[in-house]
């Protein structure tokens, strides 16, 4: 049987409540946009598999409730993400000074090395913009982040942003998958690779949890 | 009951093997129809025989007509006892107070706004929240719909009524049904504040009635269905966080928007047990368990099963289910103390029931109940009676290659 990919990885969105975190999930896995869509309650994720330089990757998308309080539910995914989508809305001042919130949950939560990117999302709402272009791409800039203004509804950098994140994740594992390029027939689950890494050094003290 | 403790290293699971005895067939009823409802009133407009007009609402659920007036009294609004005379005087009243909270917020001015980030952070959640609830149903479908407006208005107004806990994600979907029903601001918001006290735990900063609501219905589950329950935690999702849309709004999301109406003024009866609501889940978890364990889920697909649940399942099956586990659970002999406690079973007083809410979840002694730790817990774990799996540790794995 062909094998259905080469690698496996998990991606994270998160973001205020309203950013559109489903809606880009929705548009790039199933190219569907739903205006109103429901908000996510708790966590929920897709998959889909995408082609980059040759290499077959499979990507799990964690989509999650963006208010704080239910943090208490998705910061257990952090840990369990290589890649994390920080996303705002450029109609939204609020969500973009709230970005900084949103990194140093990261910082906490997320595993040393996780790659992230700034998303300023709904940029086909020119008329009702907040946040300049130039704001986001200065705090991608001090995070050292790379940065994209997508929108769901246009289909505007959606393919593009996730396709980055996803490189970055590969550049980030160059040594695993040049083991991988070696033994070609195996597949490569940088997920899993992630847990049992940290289960050996004896840092996952996961009680009952999920993750 | 045979309390195991298997004591391996970095695995410790308490199990609970209780006899059950037979699961009872249970027949849902014909719902209350308006004639019914007729015989249960006097001639004062008084609702008679309360009690028993309660049991026919759990055991049959209201047809629709009835909705609006009844849910009045399920919800606190109208008190059963209160006279046709004493409701007009009520409703003038509450209708009085309402708009006067609502007045609050209507004359904020813009500038002021600018100055109350906690106002204007509900006010966006609430338009955000508005413009994605429901959005299928007649009541609140298209841009202009007034159903739209109402709700946002009744959910501001709820934050000047509530301004400690505000507005938060998951209350758009508690009103939305209640405002369905009612056609009317007033009375809708009056209903939903009589909701969010038997709720509003669920909405608090500190999520520790969601902690321990999920622990109870890992408690629960234990005794109902051990094997599944170890089956569940041993693919890490023992601490059920996957039902956490579950109890956070009632089921909202699982069912069709008609069956909603019927789940919840079951549920609001507050019969036959306190906490009924946690047999309804799981109910839902027999229903699939099946499902879930006669494959290879992990995890991930454990999460996607249940959240693909949605709409998929029969309110009056589950009811039933729920409702059968129930008598098994009462005509049980040995049924651990803390679960009569939690079903309301115990003879025994339990300290200090929560005034506030129609069906207090009763506090479980420290000793008896261990919080499912929903955090990232960063000590290595106590030896202690919780209920607890460790992932076992392979050091060897240095690189895992899926298959």
């Amino acid at each position: 049987m062909a094998k259905q990919y080469d690698v496996l990885f998990r991606l994270l969105l998160i973001g205020d409540s309203g950013v559109g975190k489903t809606c880009l999930l929705c548009r790039f896995t199933d190219n569907e946009f739903h205006p109103s869509h429901i908000s996510t309650i708790g966590v929920d994720f897709k998959m889909k598999t995408i082609d980059v330089d040759g290499i077959k990757v499979r990507i799990q998308i964690w989509d999650t409730a963006g208010q704080e309080r239910y943090q208490t539910i998705t910061k257990q995914y952090y840990r369990r993400a290589q890649g994390i989508f920080l996303v705002y809305d450029i109609t939204s001042e609020r969500s973009y000074q709230h970005i900084m919130k949103w990194a140093s949950d990261v910082d906490e939560y997320a595993p040393d090395g996780v790659q992230k990117i700034l998303i300023g999302n709904k940029a086909d709402e020119e008329h009702k913009r907040q946040v300049g272009k130039h704001q986001g791409m200065k705090l991608a800039e001090e995070y050292g982040m790379d940065f994209y203004e997508t929108s769901a509804c246009t289909n505007y950098n959606i393919k593009e942003s996730f396709t980055r994140l996803t490189e970055l994740v590969l550049m980030a594992h160059r040594k695993e998958l040049d083991g991988l390029r070696l033994a070609s027939n195996d597949e490569l689950n940088l997920a899993e690779l992630e847990e049992d890494g940290r289960k050996a050094d004896g840092t996952a003290n996961s009680k009952s949890c999920w993750c | 009951m045979a309390v195991g403790l298997e004591d391996e290293p970095g695995f410790e699971v308490i199990t609970c093997q209780v006899e059950l005895g037979e699961r009872p067939v249970i027949q849902r009823q014909a719902p209350v129809s308006e004639q019914e409802w007729e015989s249960y009133i006097n001639s004062e407009g008084q609702v008679m025989n309360v009690d028993g007009l309660k049991k026919r609402i759990f055991s049959g659920g209201l047809c629709p007509g009835l909705r609006k007036d009844a849910w009045k009294y399920l919800l606190g609004y109208y008190p059963w006892d209160s006279t046709a005379e004493d409701r007009k005087s009520l409703l003038r009243r509450k209708t009085d107070e309402y708009f006067r909270m609502k007045l609050q917020w209507k004359s904020v001015s813009e500038d002021q706004e600018k100055r109350n980030s906690l106002l204007r952070g509900y006010r966006s959640l609430i338009e955000r929240d508005v413009s994605r609830t429901d959005r299928n149903n007649k009541f609140y479908e298209g841009n202009d719909n007034p159903g739209l407006c109402l709700l946002n208005d009744a959910l501001m107004t709820y934050c000047m009524y509530n301004f400690d806990l505000g507005y938060v994600q998951g209350m758009s979907d508690l009103l939305s049904p209640i405002l369905y029903v009612m056609q009317n601001e007033v009375d809708a918001f009056w209903c939903f504040t009589g909701f969010m006290e038997m709720v509003h735990h669920n909405f608090e900063e500190s999520q520790e009635s969601m902690k321990r609501q999920l622990s109870q219905l890992n408690l629960l589950l234990r005794v109902l269905d051990p094997a599944l329950c170890d089956f569940l935690d041993s693919k890490e999702s023992g601490n059920l966080s996957c039902c956490f849309r579950w109890l956070l709004i009632w089921f909202k999301r699982e069912f069709s928007f008609q069956d909603i109406l019927l789940l919840w003024e079951v549920l609001w009866t507050g019969l036959p047990c306190p906490n009924f609501h946690l047999l309804v889940a799981c109910g839902i978890l027999d229903l699939e368990r099946e499902a879930l364990m006669n494959s290879d889920y992990g995890f991930n697909e454990i999460l996607k099963h249940i959240n693909e649940l949605t709409m998929k399942m029969s309110v009056e099956d589950i009811l039933c289910r729920a409702e059968a586990l129930n008598q098994q659970l009462a005509h049980c002999q040995e049924l651990p103390l803390n679960i009569k406690e939690l079903l309301g079973k115990a003879e025994v007083k339990s300290p200090a029931p929560s005034t506030d809410t129609a069906s207090p979840p009763q506090p479980l002694s420290p000793s008896q109940v261990h919080e499912l730790d929903l955090t990232d817990s960063v000590s290595p774990s106590q030896p202690d009676s919780s209920i607890e799996i460790l992932p076992t540790e392979d050091t060897t794995t240095s690189q895992s290659l899926s298959p």
